[in-house]
């Protein structure tokens, strides 16, 4: 399906084409394709509180080999051909010499090593800060030069946790953030659908035709520039002021001061255009309205609603290539949101029937087990779904998705409820175009999760990296062969 | 530079500019570390939260001198007068900056104002551009305390300013109001009598309750007690319940602070503050009815005195569908004594009938029967009797704060238990239930020194670490010292006149 109005215009029932200041060459799309270089993409998804005993698949290997299991049975024939399932990789070895998954505090530890693979607590007692960590492999990407500087927005956090959530007594970046910049710069994620829309919007509104409106946009641009001005001259001032430490912190301001103003002034406007139609905020729900972030599905928020808001906007991003690398957490680790909205379902390894009453809060779920922690990572797996088949269905050339360009990395930092850091639950999706291959559940001799992430960034992702995070065993990284086109 | 947390945020906008916005949420980026959200290390920035405050800062600029009442606070002169423009800026910078803006200062800030009406803007919306400036400043989103010597690592005494601000976000959770800026303006507030008048004055104001909520809130725990669930078989406990219990535990709080009552009567101290709803839960007659109307009332005949006979404790430290003595005697040993046990090791089983789905079974086990034979496990063992009695001496207590009698099962519930060993009990010492618990908790030192980190971790905003040892001592000390009553108002007043409060360490 390639892209076009009405596809959009069913996402919401009300979608609008608002055209891009770069569309103006009215180029057919097919000689847009054919000019474009590959887009490759990674999207990272993380699944909160691990996932019940039931993810795993019958059968190993390719095609007719495997069969989905009951948890992941969402993701249907439609994706099971996109899809690697990765069985026995752990982060253990993170903290661990002898490499065995125990680890405490489990879900503010494991969480923040979900995607960085280095211990927090142990680069924090390094530097001598109260939060830091490694880089997360998300943020190595963005920051390297086959994606900066490329869209808009060098990567992207959202997420759908709304309540605080419980940070398990490590610092909360640890287990609200999976995406860090820097040792010590976690990048929080958006939650709030219309926030995300404002900002992804803003960053291809520079776009004015012509006239009062022209004028009124370059005044606008002007005083956005001079408030902007004077907040950087003063924080410069100040800054000489500062001890070592603060200075960070005041680099830290001007860093964010300068990359709104490089949105607010229109600095960013030079980006390559791509086609593509952008739904019109009807019926985005706003998380941020109540005075207390809801915990629950009531009369003013719905998670599916949300899920499903999200679910657009990410496809909006890529498909008109405002950003690349995004990152986007269903839930806070250690989440205790109340799936209330969910009806408890009965599993078998088979598959699973309607069973009637509301999902407890999601981390009594986990430690009960059973059918309502099952129904909540099934629930999860669906939105996931939803997600792939929205990003399979946006034709980038012939024949190849945004899903065939894109990673998907979905998975968590914690086997389930028993909170080891072994055995966890890892699917990848997508990605054919970037040379993994599909259709398989790979079934591994223990390997730490990080000999994946060694492999997106060098086979995948081309970036030529000796190591990635770290392994208390001593074991060098090493690629995951099983996932590649050209073992 | 500690960055305003949300709340501070809020109200300090509302304070200086008499808004009625409160333009930070829960999905503005925050931090908690120590058990709270206004730890400088943890509270960065980065550009969507920037973002957040350059558009939050055009909605304030333009609401307060768009509405004659916020205008009015602001301007006092009229703008086409050039004298206006500069002393209206020079107030409001004041007041948002918390200290005066210096001469360069003031120019950058007008130079927006002149540039907007060089676009054609009027004198409104240009002092609205230039207050959207400040608002959008590191200088107003911060508290900046300046290292005259960027590379000395040695304490130096704040400036008079920025101990104005330290006090009024410990005390106010906000800035400092014109009458704090004053002695700040000339010096005097580095006086020590001064200072004391200053927190007497800060303590009577009704902005002091924001200590309540953001301290006793989160130290307490008293701000989750309204979303803390129980399973329906504890019908009693509503949402307008779970609302007043959280009251009650700011109440008693407060009672604390408002009366020159010894600290170490906290866990003993026989009132409760009731409305028509907690009347229902604790069984107490009076003429009270439904949610919101609180009496202070002593009442001798509901087995419940001190702070843990409040519900909202009582609850919080349970599961939503059945006391566990671990997890209150670990509350107890963490949050008032400051003792952290380790965690738990691996593979931890479950007590038998909490899996049974969401009604359970495990409220008729007899409970303390289960944790003694998980203590058979020496493994286990060492770490659980570090803080299980102090939960089993409260079993009488059910998991919504109920009397019980017995288990539901009949099984009869013993709540004698022998303490770990402490300072004023080095063998350890056996006490029985809610009384026997309460008065050996006051008397262990820990339960003293306890409250001076707390109260240190967030009057300072920082973690607090070995280097500062000595400083608790001090304060502890003076606070502690023979012939007088040791109030939670003395301690404030003895930790603001610390060291520890009016000196800076450089490099932090």
């Amino acid at each position: 399906m390639s892209r076009s109005l009405s596809r959009r215009a069913l996402l919401r029932g009300a979608g609008v084409a608002l055209s891009l200041p770069w569309l103006a060459s009215l180029a057919p799309k097919s000689l847009h394709a054919q000019a474009a270089e590959v887009r490759r993409r990674f999207l990272p998804i993380y699944l909160p509180n691990g996932a019940s005993d039931l993810w795993l698949p019958a059968g190993s290997g390719s095609g007719g080999a495997w069969q989905l299991s009951s948890i992941l049975e969402p993701f249907g024939s439609s994706l099971k051909p996109k899809l690697n399932v990765v069985t026995n990789l752990e982060n253990g070895s993170v903290f661990n010499s002898d490499g065995s998954g125990y680890i405490e505090s489990s879900h503010g530890r494991l969480g923040g090593a979900w995607l960085t693979c280095v211990d927090a607590a142990a680069v924090r007692s390094q530097l001598q800060r109260d939060e830091a960590n490694g880089i997360s492999l998300d943020q190595v990407l963005a920051q390297h030069g086959s994606f900066k500087g490329k869209t808009p927005f060098d990567s992207l956090q959202l997420g759908l946790s709304t309540p605080l959530s419980n940070c398990d007594g490590q610092p909360c970046s640890s287990s609200r953030s999976v995406s860090w910049a820097s040792p010590t710069q976690p990048m929080y994620k958006l939650v709030d659908p219309l926030e995300v829309f404002n900002q992804l919007v803003g960053a291809t509104a520079h776009s004015d035709p012509s006239g009062a409106a022209a004028l009124e946009a370059q005044k606008r641009m002007k005083r956005n520039k001079s408030v902007l001005d004077a907040v950087l001259e003063n924080a410069q001032r100040t800054r000489a002021q500062l001890g070592a430490s603060d200075q960070q912190r005041m680099d830290e301001f001007l860093e964010s001061v300068r990359s709104v103003e490089r949105r607010v002034v229109g600095l960013s406007s030079s980006m390559n255009g791509v086609a593509c139609t952008i739904p019109r905020p009807y019926g985005l729900p706003s998380v941020a309205q109540s005075a207390q972030a809801p915990r629950q599905t009531g009369p003013t928020y719905d998670k599916g609603l949300h899920a499903d808001a999200m679910n657009d906007l990410i496809a909006m991003a890529f498909e008109c290539d405002l950003s690349r690398v995004i990152s986007y957490m269903l839930e806070d680790e250690r989440s205790e949101f109340t799936y209330d909205n969910v009806a408890e379902r009965a599993f078998t390894a088979q598959g699973s029937t309607p069973k009637g009453g509301g999902c407890p809060e999601y981390h009594t779920a986990q430690h009960e087990g059973g059918d309502v922690f099952a129904t909540i990572t099934w629930w999860n797996v669906g939105k996931v779904a939803d997600l792939c088949r929205k990003l399979d269905a946006i034709e980038e050339a012939p024949g190849v998705s945004v899903l065939d360009n894109c990673v998907v990395l979905f998975g968590g930092c914690m086997h389930g409820g028993d909170h080891q850091g072994d055995r966890l639950p890892v699917a990848l999706l997508g990605g054919h175009n970037l040379g993994l291959k599909n259709d398989q559940h790979v079934v591994l001799d223990k390997r730490p999760l990080r000999d994946l992430y060694f492999t997106l960034l060098n086979d995948v992702y081309g970036l030529g990296a000796n190591d990635f995070g770290q392994n208390l065993t001593g074991a060098p990284a090493t690629r995951v062969s099983e996932l590649l086109q050209q073992g | 530079m500690h960055r305003l947390s949300s709340t501070e945020y809020n109200a300090t906008v509302q304070d200086v500019l008499g808004t009625k916005l409160q333009p930070a949420n829960d999905t503005w980026r925050g931090g908690e570390l120590a058990g709270f959200d206004n730890i400088a290390s943890v509270l960065g920035v980065d550009e969507a939260q920037y973002d957040r405050y350059f558009k939050a800062a055009q909605d304030l600029a333009t609401e307060v001198l768009a509405s004659d009442a916020t205008r009015a606070r602001v301007v006092s002169c009229p703008l086409s007068d050039a004298r206006c423009i500069q002393s209206t800026i020079e107030t409001t910078g004041l007041r948002l900056f918390r200290r005066p803006l210096q001469p360069a200062e003031l120019k950058t800030y007008r130079d927006v104002y002149d540039a907007a009406r060089q676009l054609g803007d009027d004198e409104t919306a240009s002092l609205t551009l230039t207050f959207q400036a400040l608002l959008s400043s590191a200088e107003f989103l911060y508290r900046v305390e300046l290292d005259p010597k960027p590379d000395a690592t040695e304490a130096h005494l704040l400036g008079s300013y920025e101990l104005a601000s330290r006090l009024s976000y410990f005390l106010w959770s906000s800035a400092p109001d014109d009458a704090l800026l004053q002695p700040a303006a000339d010096g005097s507030l580095t006086q020590p009598a001064t200072l004391s008048a200053v927190v007497d004055r800060m303590l009577d104001d009704p902005k002091a309750e924001r200590l309540v909520t953001n301290f006793a809130g989160q130290w307490l725990g008293a701000r989750e007690v309204p979303s803390h669930p129980a399973i329906p078989k504890f019908y009693q406990w509503t949402p307008p319940v779970a609302l007043a219990a959280s009251q009650e535990m700011f109440l008693y709080f407060a009672d604390f602070l408002k009366s020159d009552r010894s600290w170490l009567e906290f866990p003993t101290a026989d009132f409760n503050y009731i409305d028509g709803e907690l009347t229902y839960l604790y069984g107490i007659p009076s003429g009270l009815t439904g949610a919101g109307t609180f009496e202070r009332i002593e009442y001798h005949d509901d087995q419940r005195a001190g702070f843990f006979g409040l519900a909202g404790f009582l609850a919080l430290s349970s599961f939503d569908r059945r006391t566990s003595p671990s997890r209150r005697g670990r509350w107890i040993a963490s949050t008032l004594l400051c003792m952290e046990p380790p965690p738990p090791p691996a593979n931890v089983p479950k007590l038998p009938g909490d899996a049974q789905g969401p009604e359970g079974d495990a409220s008729t086990l007899d409970v303390r029967q289960v944790l003694e034979e998980h203590r058979q496990n020496p493994a286990c063992a060492n770490c659980h009797a570090l803080f299980d009695p102090y939960g089993l001496a409260l079993e009488q207590f059910d998991a919504i704060g109920l009397y019980r009698a017995t288990y539901d099962g009949g099984a009869p519930i013993n709540d004698t238990v022998t303490l770990p060993r402490s300072a004023s009990h080095p063998e350890g010492v056996t006490v029985q239930g809610l009384s026997g618990l309460s008065r050996a908790v006051a008397a262990d030192p820990n339960f003293a020194s306890c409250v001076v980190k707390k109260l240190l971790t967030y009057g300072l905003g920082r973690t607090i670490t070995a280097a500062d040892d000595a400083h608790l001592q001090r304060v502890q000390q003076n606070w502690l010292a023979e012939g007088q009553t040791p109030s939670l108002r003395r301690l404030i007043h003895t930790l603001t006149e610390s060291e520890a409060f009016r000196f800076r360490r450089g490099g932090t």
